[in-house]
């Protein structure tokens, strides 16, 4: 409980500082707080827990993938609809949406520049590359079928936290991150939370989505559980404890 | 004369140039692939690379290096135009359809993400410090420099203070950094280094504060867009800051943007009318030479040589250009 008591404090001080680099007077006047994504935050933080890396750098590793994380889910935000025009030209909110994730994105570059980590910054921007190649073809409805569809759907959403793992050597659990990320969006998404299905404008059958999503989330629950490594676990004890955990970061 | 002139014994190297940022961007996805390479194709002056390439060869030069340079410069630039066009619902750029309008913002959104990551990749191949604290810091400065831009739209009055520092953001301090960065992997003393940057400073303000004029004094057909563009989007420009200072023209403005939906041509064509007659495109003129004075000044003590010579030759392009 004291080890649960001394995360969670660390994870609202890591929050602060984020907010803190992201601020901008004007940008946070006219659109909304950038949302942090509580359960990425809590994922990137049990992967570095372990990490043989100065806390320092652990705490810049943290906060880059997360503004880059805020970035892209801040470019998602912008709208694709014509009725978000004022009447003379794209609204204040959509114009500052665009500009906010830019200013994200180039935090990212500066924070690890200042500690001269080009190889990180490599990392992220391919991860970043990898993403928009995939969200594009989540928009062209480039899939055959609802397996497609999720791991395109895993690239889009744990590509930057699986770049991390290959990075700070924990390359055997990819494939758990991504699993692990894929039940976390499919959950996001049942429980009416945007995510990259949003993005998908033609009609998604969502009935025999969801069934297909229930059916298939519990293969990988089971591979986490009966599989997990040290890393599952420790993400699992954080995990049953989330709900009241993020309710606290969030105050 | 064209300003391509100037420079026209670097289009070997230019066009290595032009040949790495077109394989840089063939991205797996054909969509993200043709509209980065539409943008690509639709030209542009290629201004950052050719500064990275001038001081470049002020010292030790290595093409490898300045290519990386020049390529991802060249990229985040274009990564923030297709960005730009989203904010402004651009339809035409350099008279061709911009990504946001043929295909939509989506699509704009993910291309541009997708240069700046690109750029990125690109630029980390090279491991010096320096390169990249001044980058990202431009970087930075450039998204702060939007930010402000639309901040202060529609804001009459505004003065020349907030003025420059915007241009400063937008344009100028993209131009300083390729400066510094090529005289960094060519090897110049600190000295030298700081002089260049400030030489691309004022050739970046100067160049803008022009472009802010010919946005006036220039036809749709040179443009690529319709003349007053700037000022029908609310960015108040150089010339309009003098020419508001005269009663009758501001009252007019404010008139009229106070009414935006009733905005016409024929009212923007009067008040463009009306900038030209106040003389404030001859004072903006004027504030432009002193920047270029200024550029020319700073780099003087550099030794004589055929690229520095184009940078004096740059300065006085710039000066003479009318569109």
């Amino acid at each position: 409980m004291i080890r649960l008591h001394n995360i969670m404090q660390e994870l609202k001080e890591i929050q602060t500082l984020i907010k803190k680099q992201a601020h901008y007077h004007y940008l946070d006047k006219h659109i909304q707080a950038p949302n942090i994504d509580q359960g990425k935050l809590l994922l990137i933080y049990t992967l570095l827990t372990d990490c043989d890396i100065p806390k320092q750098k652990k705490e810049k590793y943290i906060m880059t993938t997360m503004l880059v994380q805020m970035a892209l889910d801040t470019h998602d935000l912008v709208s694709n609809n014509d009725k978000n025009h004022s009447h003379i030209g794209v609204s204040l909110e959509q114009q500052l949406l665009v500009l906010a994730g830019d200013y994200y994105s180039s935090l990212y570059y500066l924070l690890l520049s200042n500690i001269n980590d080009y190889e990180f910054i490599q990392i992220l921007a391919e991860a970043i590359r990898k993403i928009n190649e995939a969200k594009i073809k989540v928009y062209y409805q480039e899939f055959k079928n609802y397996e497609e569809l999720l791991n395109l759907a895993k690239t889009i959403e744990a590509s930057l936290y699986t770049h991390l793992a290959k990075y700070i050597g924990e390359p055997e659990i990819v494939s758990y991150i991504e699993e692990w990320i894929l039940i976390y969006t499919l959950k996001n998404y049942q429980h009416g939370k945007k995510t990259i299905f949003d993005q998908i404008y033609v009609d998604l059958d969502a009935e025999s989505f969801i069934s297909y999503i229930e059916k298939n989330m519990e293969k990988p629950m089971i591979i986490l559980r009966e599989q997990g490594f040290q890393f599952i676990r420790q993400y699992h004890l954080l995990i049953k404890h989330s709900q009241s955990f993020i309710d606290q970061l969030s105050n | 004369m064209k300003l391509a002139k100037t420079y026209s014994y670097l289009k070997k190297e230019l066009q290595i140039i032009e040949k790495a940022l077109g394989s840089v961007i063939q991205s797996e996805h054909p969509v993200l692939r043709n509209a980065s390479t539409q943008l690509l194709k639709a030209g542009g002056k290629r201004i950052r690379p050719v500064f990275v390439l001038l001081t470049g060869k002020l010292g030790d030069f290595r093409m490898e290096e300045i290519k990386t340079i020049a390529v991802s410069l060249e990229l985040i630039h274009m990564a923030t135009l297709v960005h730009d066009d989203v904010i402004d619902d651009a339809e035409l750029r350099r008279g061709k359809p911009t990504i946001k309008h043929q295909y939509d913002n989506r699509v704009a959104m993910y291309t541009g993400d997708y240069m700046l990551a690109r750029a990125l990749e690109n630029i980390t191949s090279i491991k010096m410090p320096e390169i990249h604290q001044c980058l990202s810091k431009a970087l930075v400065d450039v998204c702060i420099g939007e930010v402000e831009q639309i901040k202060y739209k529609y804001n009459w009055e505004q003065n020349l203070r907030i003025y420059l520092r915007r241009i400063k953001r937008k344009t100028a301090l993209l131009i300083a950094t390729s400066c510094k960065l090529g005289a960094i992997s060519a090897g110049l003393d600190a000295s030298d280094v700081r002089k260049l940057y400030k030489y691309g400073y004022y050739i970046g303000m100067s160049y803008q504060i022009i472009d802010d004029i010919l946005d006036f004094t220039s036809t749709e057909k040179q443009l690529g867009k319709p003349a007053g563009s700037d000022l029908r989007q609310g960015n108040i420009t150089l010339p309009v800051l003098f020419a508001i200072k005269e009663p009758i023209f501001f009252q007019e403005i404010i008139h009229i943007f106070n009414h935006p939906n009733e905005i016409t041509d024929e009212k923007i064509n009067a008040l463009i009318d009306m900038i030209k007659d106040s003389g404030a495109i001859e004072k903006s003129y004027q504030i432009s030479n002193q920047y270029l004075q200024k550029a020319l000044n700073i780099i003087k003590d550099i030794p004589d040589s055929v690229p520095k010579q184009t940078l004096e030759n740059i300065a006085h392009y710039i000066g003479k250009r009318r569109f």
